[in-house]
């Protein structure tokens, strides 16, 4: 299988890989923005699929401190969380988390006609079909239910242990 | 601790392993030093989140990384790999990227080896013949599909390379049942095809057992041990010394031999090892690396370089990939029953074009593989969230999208492989300046492809597109880049008859250290069109046939161990 490098250069024209390493805190309300949004692009399908039973925000909150996970990925969606608040300050006068739903999606449209909005709407839901789609092993994908949805069989044998934990 | 051996091979990917197999087999006291672990059968897993998404089997880039230079405009732009998560790792454990390949296995060619003299040159190329010979090697080819194990049906065809057997050692894989769509659309367009050769075994051999259609192939380590990589064909089931998870930073030298070689352990302590020979083989861009590294009073410009050919002529494989899809609402019921048969191989390819001709001129083509899209299931739902007209979609569209396509579709991918032409502005380099967690420069990688090697692409693209059209596929694309796949690289220590213009004389010896050889794909002049790993073994059971020359002849004396 041919493998190619990775696409690099939509997140290189944001213009936010040019700051020193560093490593990355996460405050509670950056989490709540963030579990707040993977909720707004991925709306409870049932009781038994949503972004709670597959365990999206804790799994987003693990993959936010991965040492796997690019410094540069990271920034990204730390600037992200702050250039969302922004957006709906702009257009409500109030931050994200504090709006209703309709408000929420009518931000997300805004960003989305943007460069760096739909790159961060696209990383956002890159992890969180991570939690949707990843082996149950992990604590995500609970009973499965992401892997019955799209009729998918695993391959095996299956891991029996989180092996990048 | 400094222990002497016979030979001490570095890497224990497809070109150290056959290499310390061929020399163990043979009575020598061999040490195969490898930087990463030693995984089992019983170790790995279909664990997509730890194998494709977080890289388990590659260094974290916070402590091995590369630093890449890409011509744009005229000018290197400056990629650090940590950054950009971009690198050229592509499996470090036992057996290296030999347990990662999909196995797709073809023969050079023999007009391959002799590219310059056929075709000619051209302008901003850096062309050149092999120094040896098809007949050379095929001898090799065939200890591989031997020793490795090769499963397939040899075809007669327009382009099949000069057989020393009738077949191969073992029957093909079994197959979907979409190949007989794919058959008919070829006979319909005059297209000739072959089934890929694959280095899996069909069937069980002593200590392997055979495939189990496990339907996660390429990018995943084998749990059957079908998959033929140095780790589970060579080295494993012949109990060959391996010290694991051993980073070698300095091969120390005098004017004309290396003495010790100098690697870190686990633990950051630094060990030492002397042998009568060295042979590296730690992948191209690794191998270039720990040469240019190795500068002492004898070698003011790295080890065996100084006619400074060291890390020049670095290539890849150029072409690209594409793909048609099949839905099941244009299929009856049974079609798409089988049509999405999971674990089956596709295995077929057309090597119609390795030659072609264009406006009078002949011009070297090259092969188009087909397979299905890969079995990991993230990527191929994460793709709906881009709608028809590129834009992004969330929330209840996107999932009524996901349900619609994922189930219901499957994609089959096409492969091109070409030459990737060697240009002065594609090579290996060190950079003093970004130091891995050992505090050892990194590898800096200098890119600029050459324009000829897209319209090759292009062509061979076309021509796979005309197949998935016959075959009722919709949505076809391609995409013919000069993107360079980590997992075809090759060149930087060319083999040659010229010591001005080469790092390695023909049987893989340096002309500058009489005891230290390469044997991964470093040594490679051009690539051919085809995937190298089954050329990588080839040549390396070649090399340690020469090894095995100098171990037991008079020439040993002058080593002076």
């Amino acid at each position: 299988m041919r493998l190619k490098k990775r696409s690099f250069l939509k997140l290189a024209l944001l213009g936010v890989g040019v700051a020193s390493l560093y490593s990355f805190s996460w405050n509670k309300t950056e989490v709540d923005t963030l579990s707040l949004l993977q909720e707004d692009l991925f709306p409870d399908l049932s009781d038994s699929l949503n972004v709670r039973t597959i365990n999206a925000r804790s799994y987003l909150t693990y993959i936010l401190h991965h040492r796997k996970v690019s410094n540069k990925n990271k920034r990204f969606i730390k600037k992200g969380v702050v250039w969302l608040d922004e957006e709906a300050d702009m257009l409500f006068g109030k931050s994200y988390s504090s709006l209703l739903s309709s408000s929420r999606q009518k931000v997300l449209e805004s960003i989305a006609k943007t460069e760096w909005g739909e790159s961060f709407i696209e990383t956002i839901l890159t992890y969180l079909f991570e939690a949707l789609l990843g082996d149950p092993i992990y604590g995500i994908n609970r009973n499965k239910v992401g892997w019955k949805w799209v009729h998918y069989t695993p391959g095996l044998p299956r891991p029996w242990s989180p092996a990048f934990l | 601790m400094k222990t002497k051996y016979d030979v001490c091979v570095i890497g224990s990917g497809a070109g150290g392993g056959a290499v310390a197999y061929e020399l163990s087999r043979a009575g020598f006291n061999v040490a195969v030093l490898e930087k990463g672990k030693w995984f089992k059968e019983a170790n790995f897993s279909k664990d997509e989140l730890a194998v494709s998404k977080r890289e388990i089997y590659s260094p974290n880039l916070k402590d091995e990384y590369h630093i890449i230079h890409v011509k744009e405009d005229g000018r290197y732009v400056r990629y650090d790999g940590r950054e950009y998560s971009w690198s050229f790792w592509n499996g470090c454990i036992v057996g290296g990227a030999s347990n990662f390949m999909s196995g797709y296995f073809h023969r050079l060619k023999p007009k391959d080896f002799r590219l310059r003299s056929i075709y000619g040159e051209i302008e901003g190329a850096n062309i050149a013949d092999w120094p040896i010979s098809y007949e050379e090697m095929e001898p090799y080819y065939v200890k591989v599909e031997q020793v490795v194990g090769v499963s397939g049906k040899v075809k007669r065809h327009s382009f099949l390379e000069p057989r020393s057997t009738s077949e191969f050692p073992m029957p093909p894989l079994h197959e979907n049942g979409v190949t007989q769509w794919f058959d008919m659309a070829c006979n319909k367009l005059g297209y000739e095809y072959i089934q890929t050769p694959r280095a899996i075994l069909s069937k069980d051999r002593k200590k392997r057992a055979s495939c189990y259609y496990s339907n996660f192939c390429g990018s995943y380590p084998c749990s059957s041990a079908a998959k033929g990589s140095a780790r589970a064909a060579l080295l494993q089931p012949n109990g060959i010394k391996v010290i694991t998870e051993a980073f070698v930073y300095n091969l120390e030298s005098d004017a004309k031999r290396i003495k010790t070689a100098h690697y870190y352990d686990k633990n950051g302590l630094s060990h030492k090892i002397e042998a009568k020979i060295f042979v590296l083989a730690a992948t191209p861009i690794e191998s270039c690396r720990l040469l240019l590294n190795s500068k002492n009073t004898y070698f003011p410009h790295g080890l065996s370089n100084n006619t400074r050919q060291v890390g020049k002529n670095l290539i890849f494989s150029a072409g690209g990939s594409g793909s048609g899809t099949f839905k099941r609402l244009k299929l009856s019921k049974e079609s798409f029953a089988t049509l999405i048969q999971p674990g089956v191989f596709f295995n077929r390819s057309i090597q119609q074009w390795y030659e072609y001709e264009k406006e009078g001129k002949k011009y070297k083509g090259g092969t188009v593989d087909f397979l299905f899209e890969h079995a990991n299931i993230i990527p191929r739902v994460k793709r709906q969230i881009w709608d028809e007209d590129g834009g992004i979609r969330w929330g209840r569209s996107l999932q009524k999208a996901i349900e619609e396509h994922v189930p219901n579709e499957r994609r089959l991918n096409f492969e091109v492989f070409n030459d990737w032409l060697s240009t002065d502005g594609t090579f290996v380099s060190v950079d003093e300046k970004a130091k891995d967690k050992w505090g050892i420069p990194v590898a800096s990688i200098y890119l600029d492809p050459h324009t000829h090697d897209l319209e090759v692409g292009e062509f061979l693209a076309k021509k796979a597109i005309n197949v998935l059209h016959r075959m009722g596929a919709e949505n076809i694309q391609s995409d013919i880049s000069a993107s360079p796949p980590s997992n075809l690289v090759a060149g930087g220590c060319r083999f040659g008859d010229d010591p001005k213009s080469s790092v390695l004389d023909r049987n893989c010896r340096s002309w500058e250290v009489e005891n230290l050889y390469v044997s991964d794909a470093s040594f490679m002049p051009t690539g051919g069109s085809v995937p190298y790993t089954w050329s990588i073994y080839a040549n390396a059971f070649r090399v340690a046939d020469g090894i095995k020359k100098v171990l037991t002849g008079d020439s040993m004396k002058n080593l002076n161990f």
